[in-house]
């Protein structure tokens, strides 16, 4: 069972061995050319690159037998599988991992273990495929973690040329550092890093012989793209946070601009106004019913019932309807959301409609309270059904008291699905049935809607 | 609409046919509040050839049957064509009747 679910990308305990991963990419990418630059090697650094690199070994083998995704297809052959992990991560893992092992036979050859830190980006990238997590956190990770890894590499390297230059001609021997610990050379070695990196250059530190001069180009170089990679990322992460709402409000400013230049009224425009910023809060101005109408009728009912679950338990109809009809029902209602103060039915109109509240309050609007008790309705509550039922003329209004969401049920609508399916008869007797002492009440006092 | 009553023992049977709406429903009225003179325990109403019947013509029934079952008796409706049956179930108002299929069953019902 513990194999299993390590084999699917979205378990938690993948996810737990991911983040496994992440750290032991990102303590190869920190600590490893820390430790390659010290002047000795402690047993402890040996035990934990070498246990580092078993997990690296694990999660090769996991990687060779994971399912993965492509075009929106899950692709489970043992073949196709093996032949996407070869052409993808095989080399940087067998390198990254068996690179340990070869310090024995080359010094240096432990620098390749630095390809593990690849993991790290594998990681993030998936998650982001997954769009489990934000897309825009994990990017920002992504981009972070490959600015602070650059960094430290250039530190290292740094740090490599002064130890390696003749003693009295390097950078930490003018920089008086030679006595200091191998901490401390290195942290000043970062610190250049990063002001030369920044273009600060305070100059406290400055390249002399002709490898330092080559390498402080290089790195200002680098520095230059780098920091215009990583501001021009920053300004598209703070320009896509507020796009989506900055677009709706432009919209609907334009739509304003349009109705008051024909004479629509402040009062109205400023109904209009808390109107969008209700129907924001509500789907972040994504029209729900466009991007269900382009679903595939096969998965349309699948994601209403799920989108719609919190709305749908409330109401009768489909308490009382079998999946198949339920689902029919989900597709054809159609969903309408009533501002404070509107009508929802309106007297002196024939009864085509029956209207299923799943959010707010509405009330009947008479001049008078029925046996002393304003009637009003809530969410799982329906009205409409005397007026639709009987053929008749309604003879009062229902006015929306606060925000009101409801599912429509239209005459046409109905008949037509009367005729295709004939449960649909005993499903409104059922939900009708909970109904009768409401409509008793109305139809005592005269009142049809 | 033409209304007819006939005492049967206890019971009183009326009988209605054609269109039960706001023009004839004081017809109705007046019919059922004349035989509850003769205070009859039950009351069937055989609706066999009623054809249509309006929210007024609903609003006879239920303002009767409150005053039967508060004298304790039983209001019996029999041979409710489709369209009338529809329209009490899906007011909700069905489960309020006793509603038979036949006549025969209805007097049945009401010791008859």
């Amino acid at each position: 069972m513990g194999l299993k679910s390590l084999l699917n990308e979205a378990s938690p305990q993948r996810i737990c061995w991911d983040i496994l991963q992440i750290a032991s990419g990102s303590i190869t990418a920190f600590f490893l050319p820390y430790c390659l630059l010290s002047p000795s090697t402690s047993q402890q650094q040996w035990d934990l690159w070498i246990t580092l690199s078993v997990i690296g070994l694990l999660d090769a083998a996991i990687q060779l037998q994971t399912p993965y995704e492509a075009r929106g297809e899950i692709e489970t052959s043992p073949t196709k599988i093996r032949q996407h992990y070869y052409s993808t991560w095989l080399a940087s893992d067998l390198i990254g991992n068996f690179g340990t092992f070869a310090i024995s036979l080359m010094p240096w050859a432990g620098c390749l273990q630095l390809l593990r830190s690849s993991q790290v980006f594998r990681v993030l990238s998936k998650w982001e495929n997954l769009q489990t997590t934000s897309p825009l956190l994990l990017r920002i990770c992504r981009y972070s973690f490959a600015l602070l890894m650059i960094t430290n590499w250039i530190s290292a390297a740094w740090l490599w040329i002064g130890l390696n230059e003749k003693s009295e001609a390097s950078w930490i021997a003018r920089a008086g550092l030679q006595s200091h610990s191998h901490a401390k050379q290195y942290l000043m070695s970062v610190y250049w890093s990063v002001t030369t990196l920044a273009s600060v250059g305070y100059g406290d530190i400055t390249p002399k012989t002709n490898l330092e001069i080559i390498a402080a180009i290089l790195v200002m170089g680098a520095g230059v793209l780098l920091f215009a990679f990583a501001i021009g990322n920053v300004v598209a992460f703070v320009r896509q946070l507020d796009n989506g709402k900055s677009e709706y409000r432009i919209r609907e400013a334009g739509m304003r601009r349009y109705l008051s230049f024909n004479g629509v009224t402040p009062e109205t425009l400023s109904r209009l106004r808390r109107f969008s910023d209700y129907r924001w809060g509500q789907s972040q101005g994504v029209d729900p019913n466009q991007i269900i109408r382009e679903l595939p009728a096969s998965i349309q009912s699948e994601v209403l019932t799920e989108i719609l679950q919190r709305s749908i338990q409330h109401v009768p109809l489909f308490q009382h309807a079998p999946v198949a009809l339920r689902n029919r029902l989900l597709i054809l209602l159609r969903p309408q959301i009533y501002p404070p103060g509107t009508s929802i039915l309106e007297a002196d109109e024939p009864g085509n409609e029956i209207v299923f509240i799943t959010h707010g309050l509405a009330a009947l609007e008479t001049t008078e309270a029925i046996e002393d008790e304003a009637i009003e309705f809530r969410p799982g509550e329906y009205f409409g059904d005397l007026s639709f039922f009987l053929k008749e003329v309604r003879n009062s209004s229902v006015v929306a008291k606060t925000y009101v969401e409801a599912f429509i049920l239209q005459r046409d609508l109905f008949d037509n699905l009367m005729k295709q399916d004939s449960r649909l008869h005993a499903v409104l007797q059922a939900m009708a049935s909970g109904q009768s002492s409401r409509n008793q009440l109305l139809l005592m006092a005269g009142v049809i809607i | 609409m033409e209304t007819r009553a006939e005492r049967i023992a206890s019971c009183v049977l009326i009988t209605v046919s054609g269109e039960l709406d706001t023009t004839t429903a004081p017809e109705l009225d007046a019919l059922i509040n004349q035989e509850s003179q003769s205070n009859p325990e039950n009351y069937i109403f055989g609706l066999g050839d009623m054809e249509y019947i309006s929210s007024v013509g609903l609003r006879v029934f239920l303002a009767q049957l409150k005053k039967v079952k508060a004298a304790g008796g039983k209001m019996i409706l029999a041979e409710l064509n489709d369209e009338v049956q529809e329209v009490f179930d899906m007011a909700g108002f069905a489960p309020l009747f006793e509603i038979h299929t036949s006549l025969a069953a209805a007097k049945a019902a009401a010791g008859i």
